[in-house]
Order: structure tokens, then C-alpha cells, then sequence
């Protein structure tokens, strides 16, 4: 069974007034425990709204959310419940930081399910674990963090509800290379410790290749596809219509293709590059210089 | 050619360098007093940026980088060292609005830099405040926004433009000031892919056909791509300086600091190590799809 | 949601009322206040109210936001007028309890309820027909000779400005804020005022904090475009008077002597 299902969902803003704006269009997707999602569209596909629909913020104008099989509007008065199950990281969520300490700020979630005491002691460390935070910092002051810091402890502080389902809306969003190869291994990891599922909305073609099992690709509310990662990338001249990018490796072994060279397709990253490159040149192997 | 040199700022009577930086060296004040002191954030910097150039400065958070172009503007003045603009040591108190006049700067958080509640009226704010003719205002405010691609939006509030349209006017309302040289702190760290295109297309377009020098902060290696020439910046010190192609040839050095390469200039230079015939500083996918099909093809001898 | 909010209430449009200066504008809604306090009796207070709705007419703005201006101040008019009709002493008419009308209580406050309503309806206009830009630099060329007795007439322009320029983005953020909060359970809606109040801290502190965040970044980049204060500034606007301006001060001129002629001619020949 899905961990996460949507039946024919929409979501229409302002509705009935001359500004009315159908962010979300009869979305029907299924998602399965364990799998690492990059969520792709351009800016203004829908993708925000469709996140905020998983976790009960925005209410559906139609169709169904279901979570774990029930559907999350059954009963209105327990939605906050559903936001425990399902956790959101919204983008630039340093700015969002509020307490005294980044121990207190880590435990808001944890509190607000009800949570007290040594689980929610054990919690918070386990939290800041995940996402590389040294003991010595949870007394300090969220204020006093850098920015990279800020955004783990803000991280961390919906890690600590446990969330089956975590989202995060362009978690490397304004960092370096650095900063975001670090976020994205914490939660790679993450992912692969708690086995639930991961939705990440990327704008980077790259860190989904890198990172995702499955891609999803919303273009104009809809649903264009959801598939491994590799199916995906091979329809890049569709993928350049809607207005994203592809990795630049996809384009360079595109451009051979369409210049006739018998090279494999769904190939987007370096390694596999290389790898498929040396043996086509008859170097198969390793990097060893002739 | 990788370790700027440099020919005395003084020298010329009309610089050929509108920034020159001689051994800046910089630390932050921190709050408290303490034993030891802060640690530098500049460690010895010298470079020339030469009138017309579209520079990018390359380095990882905490690298240096934004320390070093708050000095091209007097937001910061040096502890140790020396920085000229247009030939004017950034000290000299009494010239601080010629040189902010000259060197324009655009912040990284499209939103924080805009005054006025209607995009022509933010535009206006740099000349007013230079007390120019409203009539020359008028025109240059018109100027900038075409300049810019935002004519038409003159009239709209900030809240309803997107990201890459709010910097956008920022930049036209530096240009206003009718500058010399633009430093863009990071302009396009907040934006979406599509925001990122129009900024670096528009100071491409700034710099060919105005030939306003443009200084590029950035951490994004496909933009670097773009400029004329890459300086790369790493604990307070510059480490590489040269062109494109040359500075992404030095991949290990690269990801040492913290740094990415383009996915193609990663593969070339991975596919050389392994022994292949490949250039150096492939930076695009045109480049290098070129390079490899050289290579099938004459393995294949053909199809 | 929150975005929803419309401040300032600037209904757009080119009408000649649109189109005015914005000082003649303000003097003149000062000037009509003045008209509808000197009206001494109902009969007077219709010339004012004549003025106001010919006003309405011209700039195109519906009827509708003349009742929207005026619901707020309901409880305020209801308030007063049950004082006047209550408490003052005249001709009785009914008398129950302790509590007395008379005709001289009606009247008053019959009186008094029109002169709020039609002020109201007078200062919407205002606002109705100026966008906050114009209003701000109106307000801010009529202080400017208070610049004398050392008042920061530019400063206090700047700051009004800012503040415009930054509400809707402060909504925008309140709202993302808010949503993040609710993301980890936080509960807005339930309790007593108290617990809400106590909710409200996860959304005000990094409001706030974000505020001071702005204000900084926002000053470092207008000192980079030299700003050094309003000495020496010029503006790229120029508010210049124009023949519809003359021509509207007049009109009103005629409309107050109308008021005193009524006030002594009319009333006492109507009683009303």
C-alpha cells in the first residue's frame, strides 16, 4: 500500500473571484515507503501548493489526500495530527527560528505532539545528530549561527517530530557547492537510516541525478511524469520545453546521439559518463594512463 | 598571469585599472573583547581589475570574497593595505560618494534593496539623492529600466515581481548613478533558475554594450563560465586568477576549497586522467560534446 | 490569505479628482471638514453632503465604498448618538424609566451621526483617489515649511514611504512564517486569549527579527546609492497646481459660503 496517495486533487486559489488560479489540476500520484523523490517543475508549476496539500496546510478545493490509506480531511479537527506524520521544510527555513536556545527551538515540534522529558531529551540530540550539530551548540543561541547552521537547526527541529514522510522545499537553496553537498548527504542519509519517504523540490537537474531513486515532474499543475530517475532524463527535449535543464551531461551525450555516435541514453552523471565513454573508446576499466 | 603582479595604481593619469587592492588585510570586530585577536578574513589580498572587465570572484562562504568587494565601495576600509578606486584611496573620507558613484554595488537580497513603492520611483532614488535635474532624472531613469529589460513594468509594485525582476531594478537603479563599475555581491543566490538567466544575461549585456566593468561575486561555477576572467578566492587569499578555461583546468585544486566544477570540465578531466586526448578548461556542453566526438569518431573510424 | 488585505484602501482610476494635486487635495478635505462642522442645522449640513456626493460622482468610485468607509466607525456613531439622544434636555417626546427623549436629542443627534458619516464619507475620498505615494509626498511638501522649527519633514516622509513600500512584503513573510509554525504543530486558532497570545511568539520573533534584518540590509544599500538625508535631494515628481486645482478650491469656497448662508437665511425660515 502507498504511504502516500492523492486522488484526483486540485487546488484553485481565489476561487470564484476574476483572479481565480488553478495551482494544482486532478493530480493523481501514488508514493511508496523508502523512495527518495527530486520534485521538478519550473516556478509557478504548482509544486508549492502540491507539497502544502501532502501535509494538510492547504486545504483540497477537490479530490482526495491519503495518508497511510486514510484520508487526512476525514476529520478536519485532527489535521494538525497529519503534520506530524508528515513534515514539511519550507524554503530558507532559518528565518523561521524563534527560541532561545537551539535546543528549544529543536524541541517546538516534539512539544507541540506532546512529547516531553527523556524521549524528548533523546529526540532533540538525535535530531541534531542527523544534521551534523555539535552538542556544544544546542545552548547556544539560534541568532548567533550561521546561516548554513541556522538551516540544520531548522532541519533538525522537524526531524525531531519523526516524521514517515519528510519534505523539504529546495533544502540548498542559496548555499555553496559545499553547504549543499552537505545537506544533501545529511539527508541521504537520513533517508537511508529511517527507510520512510523523501520528497525533495529541487530546482538543480544535477542533485536530483545525483541523489533521487524517482523524479516527479509537475509542469502547469499537472503531472508530467513520475519515474526512476534515469526514464526521466531521457525525455530531455520535453524537459527543455517546460523550461528546466537537464544535467549537463544528459545535453552532451544528447548532442552525440543526434550526431549519429552509438551512445547509451539515461546517462547524467560523471561516473557513468566516464565509465561508459572509456569503454566505447576501448579503454574499458579504470582511469589507469596508457 | 595566475598571481596578479602589478603595475603601481598610481602610475597612469587616467588608471588603466578602476580597482586596484594592494596587501588588504581585514578582520571583523567581534562584540567582546578578547585575548586573541579575530581571526582575518583578508590575509594579504592584491588584485587589479581592469576598466571594461566582467570579473567573477569565485570562492566558497567564508572564503573572502564578499569581505573583499565591500572594500571596492568603502563599506569597509581595510586594517592593513591599500584600495584604489578610479585612482582614489578608499580612505580618503572626503571622496566616499565620488568613489560610491563610480562603483556601484547589488546586494544579494532582491528585496532588502528597494526603497519605493513603485519600481520607476526606486529607480530615481540614486540621481535624487545626487541632487540631478529632475528633467535628467527622467531620462536616466527611463535609460536604466530599458537597459534592463523592465520598461514596462515602471509602474509596478515590488511584491508583484519575481525575484530575477526585483534584482533587475536594482541594477537599474545603480546604472542610474551612471557608474563606472558594477560589484554584484552574490545577485543571484536567491533566485530561481530562470531569475539567474536574466540577471547574468543583463550584465553580460551591461558590460559589452556599455562597457561597464562588472565584478561578479558568486559561488556558481556556471556563471564564472560567463566572465572574462575568474578570480578564485580561498581562506582570505586569492589562489587562482586567469580565464575560464584555465582556472576549471585546476579541478583537484577546485574541490579542495570547497569548490564545483562543471559537470563537462569534471568529465574531460577525469576521461585526460585516464588517458585520452583532451583539452584542458572545457567549461561548455557544446565544447565538450565537439571533443568527444572527435575522439569516437576516430576510434570507430566513422559511424 | 493575509495577502488578501488591501491597504490604503487607493481605489484606481483618471478621474479629475484622481488627477489633482495631492496638497490642494489635502487642504481641501481639511477645508470641507471645517464646512461640515460650521453647518448649524440639517438644512446646512445638505449643502455639505451635496458637495461630497457631486465629489464621489466625478471620480468614478462606486457608491459601495462609500457604506465599506463607513462601517467601521458604526459603533463609535451609536455610542454617541445614544448619549445625545438620552441626555439632552429639550421637549420631551417619550420618557420611560429614568431615561428621557426629547425632540431637541433627536435632532442633535441626528445631526451629529450625518456630520461623522459625511466626514467619513469626505476623508475616504481621500484616500479613495490618492495613492499612498502621492499622498505621502503631498503631506510631505505641505511640512516641508515646518523644516524651519527643526521637525524632519524629509525623515518622517522616508519612514512613510519605507513603511508602504514594505507592508505587503511583511504580510507576505507573516504568512510564510506562519505556515512554517503550523508545519510543526503549532495551533493558532484554539484556546483563550492568553494561549493565542502566547502562539502568536513562534511568528513574532522571527518577524521581528527579519524586520531589523531588512532595515539594515535596506539602509547599507541606499547609503551605496549615496543617500545622505534629504539636503540637496531634487525628485524626479514634480507637484505642480494646475487649473483644476484653482478651480476645486473655488468650488469648495463657494460651497462653505453656501453652509453660512443657509446656516442664516434657511434654517430658521425650515426649523430644520
Amino acid at each position: 500500500m502507498s504511504i502516500l496517495k492523492t486522488e484526483d486533487l486540485t487546488f484553485i486559489y481565489s476561487q470564484g473571484t476574476p483572479y481565480a488560479h488553478t495551482a494544482v489540476d486532478h493530480v493523481n500520484i501514488e508514493f511508496e515507503k523508502g523512495e527518495l523523490v527530486g520534485i521538478i517543475g519550473h516556478t509557478g508549476s504548482g509544486k508549492s501548493t502540491l507539497i502544502q496539500q501532502f501535509n494538510g496546510l492547504l486545504k483540497p478545493t477537490s479530490g482526495r489526500v491519503f495518508v497511510d490509506g486514510t484520508d487526512i480531511w476525514a476529520d478536519p479537527s485532527k489535521i494538525r495530527d497529519v503534520r506530524f506524520k508528515v513534515g514539511l521544510v519550507f524554503q530558507y527555513p532559518e528565518y523561521q527560528l524563534f527560541e532561545e536556545t537551539v535546543y528549544k527551538d529543536i524541541s517546538f515540534g516534539p512539544k507541540n505532539m506532546g512529547i516531553e522529558g527523556a524521549e524528548l531529551d533523546s529526540r532533540i540530540k538525535e535530531a541534531a545528530a542527523f544534521v551534523g550539530l555539535g552538542e556544544e551548540l544546542l545552548e547556544k543561541s539560534p541568532f548567533e549561527l550561521s546561516g548554513g547552521q541556522k538551516r540544520r537547526v531548522a532541519i533538525a527541529g522537524v526531524l525531531a517530530m519523526r516524521p514517515e514522510i519528510l519534505i523539504l522545499d529546495e533544502p540548498t537553496a542559496g548555499l555553496d557547492p559545499k553547504g549543499r553537498e552537505r545537506i544533501l548527504g545529511q539527508i541521504r542519509e537520513y533517508h537511508r537510516k529511517t527507510g520512510g519517504l523523501v520528497l525533495l523540490v529541487s530546482h538543480s537537474m544535477e542533485d536530483v541525478a545525483n541523489y533521487a531513486t524517482k523524479a516527479l515532474v509537475v509542469n502547469e499543475s499537472k503531472i508530467f511524469m513520475y519515474d526512476d530517475v534515469d526514464k526521466v532524463f531521457a525525455h530531455t527535449a520535453e524537459l527543455k520545453q517546460m523550461g528546466l535543464s537537464a544535467p549537463q551531461i544528459s545535453d552532451v551525450f544528447e548532442l552525440l546521439a543526434a550526431r549519429g555516435l552509438p551512445v547509451p541514453t539515461g546517462v547524467y552523471t560523471v561516473e557513468r559518463a566516464k565509465r561508459e565513454l572509456l569503454r566505447l573508446l576501448g579503454k574499458g576499466g579504470d582511469g589507469d594512463a596508457r | 598571469m595566475l598571481i596578479p603582479g602589478g603595475t603601481d595604481p598610481m602610475d597612469n593619469e587616467k588608471t588603466e585599472n578602476i580597482i586596484s587592492a594592494r596587501d588588504v588585510e581585514f578582520a571583523y570586530e567581534s562584540g567582546e573583547p578578547t585575548e586573541k585577536p579575530a581571526e582575518k578574513v583578508l590575509k594579504g589580498v592584491s588584485l587589479d581589475i581592469r576598466r571594461g572587465e566582467l570579473v567573477a570572484v569565485l570562492g566558497h562562504n567564508g572564503s573572502g570574497k564578499s569581505t573583499l568587494a565591500k572594500h571596492f565601495n568603502c563599506i569597509l576600509l581595510p586594517a592593513a593595505g591599500t584600495v584604489w578606486v578610479d585612482g582614489i584611496d578608499t580612505k580618503n573620507g572626503d571622496m566616499l560618494y565620488e568613489i560610491r558613484q563610480t562603483v556601484g554595488m547589488v546586494f544579494q537580497n532582491p528585496d532588502n534593496q528597494i526603497v519605493a513603492t513603485i519600481v520607476e520611483e526606486d529607480v530615481a532614488f540614486a540621481p535624487e539623492n545626487l541632487g540631478v535635474p529632475p528633467k535628467e532624472i527622467r531620462k536616466r531613469v527611463d535609460e536604466a529600466l530599458r537597459d534592463v529589460g523592465m520598461y514596462e513594468h515602471r509602474e509596478s509594485a515590488p511584491h508583484q515581481l519575481s525575484g530575477g525582476q526585483k534584482q533587475r531594478v536594482a541594477i537599474a537603479g545603480i546604472i542610474a548613478m551612471r557608474p563606472e563599475c558594477i560589484v554584484l555581491d552574490e545577485p543571484t543566490a536567491m533566485l530561481d533558475p530562470r531569475g539567474r538567466t536574466e540577471v547574468m544575461s543583463t550584465i553580460r549585456r551591461l558590460n559589452r554594450e556599455h562597457g561597464i566593468t562588472v565584478v561578479l561575486i558568486t559561488h556558481y561555477m556556471d556563471e564564472a563560465a560567463q566572465c572574462d576572467r575568474v578570480v578564485v578566492m580561498d581562506s582570505g587569499r586569492i589562489i587562482l586568477d586567469g580565464a575560464p578555461g584555465e582556472v576549471f583546468s585546476h579541478v583537484e585544486q577546485l574541490k579542495s576549497v570547497g569548490l564545483d566544477v562543471p559537470q563537462v570540465t569534471e568529465l574531460t578531466y577525469e576521461l585526460k586522467k585516464s588517458g585520452l586526448d583532451l583539452p584542458d578548461g572545457v567549461v561548455s556542453v557544446e565544447a565538450c560534446a565537439d571533443e568527444l566526438e572527435k575522439l569516437l569518431r576516430a576510434t570507430s573510424g566513422g559511424n | 490569505m493575509l495577502g488578501e488585505i488591501t491597504i490604503g484602501q487607493y481605489y484606481p482610476g483618471r478621474s479629475v479628482v484622481h488627477r489633482l494635486d495631492p496638497r490642494m487635495k489635502i487642504i481641501l478635505t481639511f477645508a470641507y471638514i471645517v464646512m461640515l462642522f460650521l453647518a448649524k442645522s440639517l438644512s446646512a449640513l445638505a449643502v455639505g453632503a451635496a458637495f461630497i456626493i457631486a465629489a464621489y460622482a466625478i471620480s468614478h468610485v462606486p457608491p459601495k465604498m462609500i457604506f465599506k468607509s463607513m462601517k467601521p466607525v458604526i459603533p463609535i456613531i451609536a455610542f454617541t448618538a445614544i448619549l445625545n439622544v438620552f441626555f439632552i434636555e429639550g421637549d420631551v417626546l417619550v420618557s420611560f424609566w429614568k431615561l428621557t427623549i426629547t425632540k431637541q436629542g433627536l435632532y442633535t443627534a441626528g445631526l451629529m451621526i450625518i456630520r461623522i458619516l459625511f466626514l467619513i464619507a469626505g476623508s475616504s475620498l481621500l484616500t479613495y483617489t490618492t495613492s499612498p505615494i502621492m499622498l505621502t509626498d503631498g503631506i510631505e511638501r505641505l511640512m516641508s515649511p515646518l523644516k524651519v522649527i527643526r521637525l524632519p519633514v524629509h525623515e518622517l516622509a522616508m519612514m512613510m514611504t519605507i513603511a508602504l513600500r514594505f507592508i505587503p512584503t511583511l504580510i507576505e513573510e507573516t504568512d510564510k512564517i506562519m505556515s512554517a509554525q503550523k508545519a510543526r504543530g503549532a495551533d493558532l486558532e484554539r484556546g483563550n486569549v492568553l494561549q493565542r497570545a502566547k502562539a502568536l511568539i513562534p511568528i513574532l520573533i522571527p518577524l521581528f527579527v527579519s524586520a531589523f534584518r531588512r532595515a539594515d540590509e535596506l539602509a547599507l544599500a541606499m547609503e551605496c546609492r549615496c543617500y545622505r538625508g534629504g539636503d540637496g535631494r531634487t525628485r524626479m515628481k514634480q507637484l505642480r497646481l494646475s487649473r483644476a486645482d484653482l478651480i476645486a478650491a473655488v468650488i469648495v469656497a463657494v460651497f462653505i459660503a453656501g453652509v453660512i448662508l443657509v446656516n442664516i437665511f434657511v434654517t430658521p425660515l425650515v426649523a430644520l
